[in-house]
């Protein structure tokens, strides 16, 4: 199932550490990260988890292919941000119909938006490239995280190419009839695309029924039943510690409002 | 010999209306080998579920080793009467082999060293030790069959009931597969298949029910597969062997042939001259 995360490493100095650790340490740092409003302690952090890469031997190219997926999301906001948010004007943009006005205040968000979204992205692809998919679900197993939640991880992985190869099927048979997906502005090829995406959910659907029916079959009341699991060693948590003292420490100081050279706000 | 399960005019009726299984009786004895044919909508699925305890008798009564199957005996007939969907993508389901196999005994209350010992047993029986730590997906079909047989096999199961075994399968994997359930069944499991394919049946089983409209058209030996109006009724075609023989109506024999074995003894009777147009002399 490891190779589900495209980038899973072998033989990781950080593969050997207990999932469950590695889980609540980044889970603690994007919480901190997520958080915090200095760029300064936020820079900080982020090289902390750099330097944590590094020893994990996560590759540069892996870490930008995860951070891509946040683009969408995210990187619109990074891009609007400095626009949008009126403050002091910093310098004007002429765009032909407008002109954007680019502002202090939000590029300031901006930056900070990019340093916590860095941050967090860093510190999960660290997280699952280090860790199989089977353990990180044991761990949050084991945090107590409601089995409904690990077994909708579980069961969309596992069924997540299962949907891919009936849906390809389900394209070729489409081609086979000669249809061909014309330009985006046409109507039929909205009207198959909806169908498509109609059918496969109703195929997930009753699929779902069936996994369900085969799961009380085999004696199946509602819970999962752990197996062995080994203890968490005296290193795991030192590592934990190290990793967490200047999140922590950086968090603590802002908390405590010293507004001491970290928080040039 | 006793009977394993036993169904008396069982009845079935799903939420939208649909009358499934009218009024169907049925016997299954201890150690036999069963194939269960009927055509399609017959209600073969249905009556499946019922031997398992996922569906309960609306009317009528299931008997699994003497004992009514119920609400509250559901969970312990699960562990006595496995079942094997058709499609194994709907039954494994975990992120590695070995856990899959182990989500049965598992639910059973197995843990440690009891758990680990049932599942390299059953994968060993499936030969697929090699995959234990293989996430499903990368497997072909006909391995992701085995880890569903295997996830059956796990719970000790008394009865082994498997729904369209050979569908999609390679001939390779047909041989494998049947191969597996001969060792089961010499172990003394009984073993239910439910198929459409009646050379399978003839070739494969000792005792055949068939099932038509939710009742029960027929059961007995093999000899119904070549039965002119059972095979009619029930829609069903002869063995390609008998097809051969019913063909050959001058060697006036008295029962027709079902299985290769059967055939290739008439065939070697014929060629030393023991059959005439009177039949076997």
């Amino acid at each position: 199932m490891e190779h589900i995360f495209s980038g899973f490493i072998k033989h990781s100095p950080l593969g050997r550490i207990d999932a469950r650790v590695k889980t609540i340490v980044a889970l603690g740092f994007v919480v901190i990260t997520a958080t915090m409003q200095s760029h300064l302690a936020l820079l900080a952090a982020l090289l902390l988890m750099v330097a944590v890469a590094v020893v994990a031997r996560l590759s540069v190219r892996v870490f930008f292919k995860r951070l891509a997926w946040l683009i969408p999301f995210a990187g619109v906001m990074v891009v609007v941000f400095p626009f949008v948010i009126p403050g002091t004007p910093l310098g004007q943009m002429d765009a032909g119909l407008f002109t954007l006005t680019a502002t202090a205040e939000g590029l300031e968000k901006a930056i900070l938006l990019l340093l916590r979204v860095l941050n967090g992205v860093l510190a999960l692809t660290v997280l699952t490239t280090t860790t199989k998919f089977k353990d990180l679900l044991e761990a949050l197993n084991h945090l107590k995280v409601p089995t409904i939640f690990t077994q909708l991880m579980e069961f969309t992985v596992r069924y997540f190419f299962v949907l891919g190869d009936e849906y390809k099927r389900m394209q070729t048979a489409r081609k086979a009839r000669g249809f061909e997906a014309g330009s985006v502005f046409s109507r039929k090829t909205y009207q198959a695309l909806g169908e498509l995406v109609a059918v496969l959910f109703m195929r997930s659907y009753e699929r779902g029924d069936r996994v369900f029916l085969a799961m009380l079959a085999r004696g199946y009341g509602g819970h999962n039943h752990c197996c062995g699991h080994c203890r968490i060693q005296r290193a795991d948590l030192y590592w934990g510690a190290a990793v967490m003292v200047l999140p922590v420490g950086l968090k603590i100081l802002e908390l405590g409002g010293y507004l001491w050279p970290i928080s040039l706000k | 010999m006793a009977n394993i399960i036993e169904v008396e005019d069982l009845r079935y009726t799903y939420r939208d209306g649909t009358e499934a299984l009218k009024g169907l009786s049925l016997t299954i004895p201890q150690g036999a080998k069963v194939a269960l044919l009927g055509p399609n909508g017959a209600g073969k699925s249905t009556l499946l579920l019922h031997f398992n305890g996922l569906n309960l008798a609306q009317e009528g009564m299931v008997n699994v080793l003497g004992q009514e199957v119920r609400e509250e005996n559901a969970r312990w007939v699960r562990g006595e009467v496995g079942l094997v969907f058709q499609d194994p993508d709907d039954q494994v389901f975990s992120s590695t082999v070995w856990e899959d196999v182990a989500f049965g005994p598992g639910n059973q209350g197995l843990h440690g060293e009891e758990l680990a010992a049932r599942v390299e047993k059953a994968l060993e029986a499936v030969g697929m030790e090699a995959f234990r730590d293989k996430p499903p997906h990368h497997l072909s079909y006909g391995q992701k069959k085995r880890v569903a047989i295997a996830g059956v096999l796990a719970m000790n199961p008394r009865v082994i009931i498997l729904d369209e075994p050979v569908a999609y399968l390679d001939p390779k994997g047909k041989d494998t597969l049947f191969e597996i359930l001969s060792n089961l069944h010499s172990q003394g499991t009984t073993v239910i298949i439910a198929t459409h394919d009646v050379d399978l049946a003839a070739e494969w089983a000792d005792r055949i029910i068939i099932i038509k409209g939710g009742q029960t058209l027929a059961q007995g030996d093999t000899s119904l597969l070549a039965d002119q109006q059972v095979v009619r009724e029930a829609e069903l075609r002869f063995p390609v062997v008998t097809q051969i023989f019913r063909l050959l109506p001058e060697l006036g024999l008295p029962h027709q042939p079902r299985t290769i074995a059967e055939a290739v003894g008439l065939i070697r009777a014929i060629g030393k001259g023991e059959v005439t147009g009177q039949g076997l002399v």
